[in-house]
């Protein structure tokens, strides 16, 4: 067997093993005759990339089957497809909690806040102020992918999703004063986000397209996600005003923000999937496995906000809270496993239809 | 129909063909603008072949090495013959449009 045949069959082993066992020897036939004839080279070691990109995509989808595929390779689709839609209405709604804070913070919206207080990022009308402004309101993206994506059109939804991700961090570049801790910190901070998109872009394909809904019902799950972005982005502008007012102690506050942050929220938010998948235990399969897909990501977003071995009073009150939210989510966590598992397990043993 | 699945389906309409014989035969009906990777090939083989649109024909051994021929059904070449008519027509009416254009600039 020659090296790039070798190299080929390992690449094809993404493939799940019953599609290899019907299609490997005509694949690898097939490769090698193109190989042999300079589609990939003579000299080629290595199958190109484009060829392993091709068997790539081709595994995503016989992996994460839609309705006429397998029924394993069904739940697994429909378990990402559905932690693509769960994770579009979490960030929604922090796109609209980012975008009425934004416009709050910079006295858009109304004269929020006292004269004497100085908030925002840049003088007024420059294009630094603009910069982060538009960083703040482009979050709103994910309302528009979320909306596409009920709607059927998942090419625009994952443009539109990849654009949320992305746009923020162009218009303000991140800055890592402490090195490579705080790019680690950042990346787990960005994980959620970035394991939605994944989820998005790989779940939906031709084989397995989202189902269009009504206008009219598309708009009210976009509206159900975007209420309460709307309604935390006031209780945040409350707290900050009790904060100035210095009649709550400082600890307090903390311990609040702390659940209203975006782990936070995430945190509340897989609780209460996780409460849903356990009443219905029967039936939540896959949103059990996609709870338990964004759970991992949650829980490193959670861990790199705390400082362990901090002395004051302040980031001792943040290890207690964050470090209580990162343990609740692992017992989630758990929890979807292994109620994943069995659907995993009931799914393997049902015949095939 | 996407492009390749269209291709497919033609490099199948004279004889039953092997993969590999299919991307050749794609890529000299595309005049080489479209090489299908082995990756694409099956996953368009695959939902060709639920569709009922493609079926295997043989299985050759060459070389020590197995291929697989796959040939068109009678539903494959319908299907075909109704995408082949319906880019006929919009090609003749976009030449159409075209040609009254270049009329009306002329005039």
């Amino acid at each position: 067997m020659s090296v790039l045949e070798r190299r080929y069959r390992w690449v094809l082993r993404l493939l799940p093993a019953s599609y290899r066992a019907e299609r490997e020897e005509e694949m690898v036939s097939a490769f090698l005759e193109g190989a042999r004839s300079g589609r990939a080279g003579l000299d080629d070691q290595r199958p190109r990339w484009m060829e392993i990109a091709s068997v790539a995509a081709l595994a995503v989808r016989l992996r994460l089957g839609g309705p006429e595929a397998p029924p394993r390779s069904f739940l697994w689709g429909e378990a990402v497809r559905r932690a693509a839609v769960l994770g579009l209405v979490f960030w929604t709604m922090i796109g609209f909690l980012s975008a009425v804070q934004a416009l709050i913070a910079y006295g858009i919206l109304a004269d929020a806040l006292p004269a004497d207080v100085i908030m925002g990022i840049g003088d007024a009308g420059s294009p630094d102020r603009l910069r982060h402004v538009l960083a703040d309101v482009v979050p709103l993206l994910w309302a528009g992918s979320l909306g596409a994506l009920v709607l059927g059109r998942s090419r625009t939804a994952k443009a539109a999703a990849v654009a949320a991700l992305v746009l923020p961090y162009m218009l303000v570049p991140p800055v890592f004063p402490g090195g490579w801790e705080m790019v680690a910190r950042w990346a787990c901070m960005v994980l959620p986000a970035a394991v939605t998109v994944l989820a998005l872009v790989i779940g939906f394909h031709r084989d397995a397209p989202p189902p269009p809904l009504p206008r009219g019902q598309a708009l009210r799950m976009v509206a159900l996600a975007a209420v309460p972005g709307i309604l935390l982005a006031l209780v945040v502008a409350d707290l900050s005003s009790l904060s100035r007012a210095e009649t709550v102690p400082v600890t307090l506050l903390v311990q609040a923000s702390l659940w209203i942050d975006v782990p936070g929220l995430a945190c509340v938010s897989l609780l209460a999937v996780t409460v849903w998948c356990l009443a219905r235990r029967r039936t939540s399969g896959p949103v059990a496995l996609a709870a338990a897909i964004l759970t991992m990501p949650a829980v490193l977003s959670r861990a790199a906000t705390l400082h362990p071995g901090a002395a004051d009073s302040i980031t001792e009150t943040i290890n207690l809270v964050g470090g209580l939210q990162a343990a609740l989510l692992l017992a989630g966590g758990i929890t979807l496993a292994v109620l994943s598992t069995q659907a995993l397990r009931t799914a393997a043993n049902a015949p095939l239809t | 129909m996407t492009e390749p699945a269209f291709l497919v389906l033609t490099a199948l309409v004279d004889e039953p063909r092997h993969g590999y014989g299919i991307a050749q035969e794609v890529e000299r009906l595309s005049d080489g603008r479209l090489q299908l990777k082995i990756g694409t090939l099956y996953g368009v083989l695959d939902r060709l072949a639920a569709d009922a649109l493609v079926e295997p024909d043989r299985e050759e051994v060459w070389q020590g090495r197995l291929r697989r021929y796959y040939r068109l059904t009678d539903e494959g070449a319908k299907a075909l013959e109704e995408e082949a008519v319906r880019l006929a027509d919009n090609a003749r009416r976009a030449v159409e449009r075209l040609r009254l254009r270049q009329a009306g600039g002329l005039a």
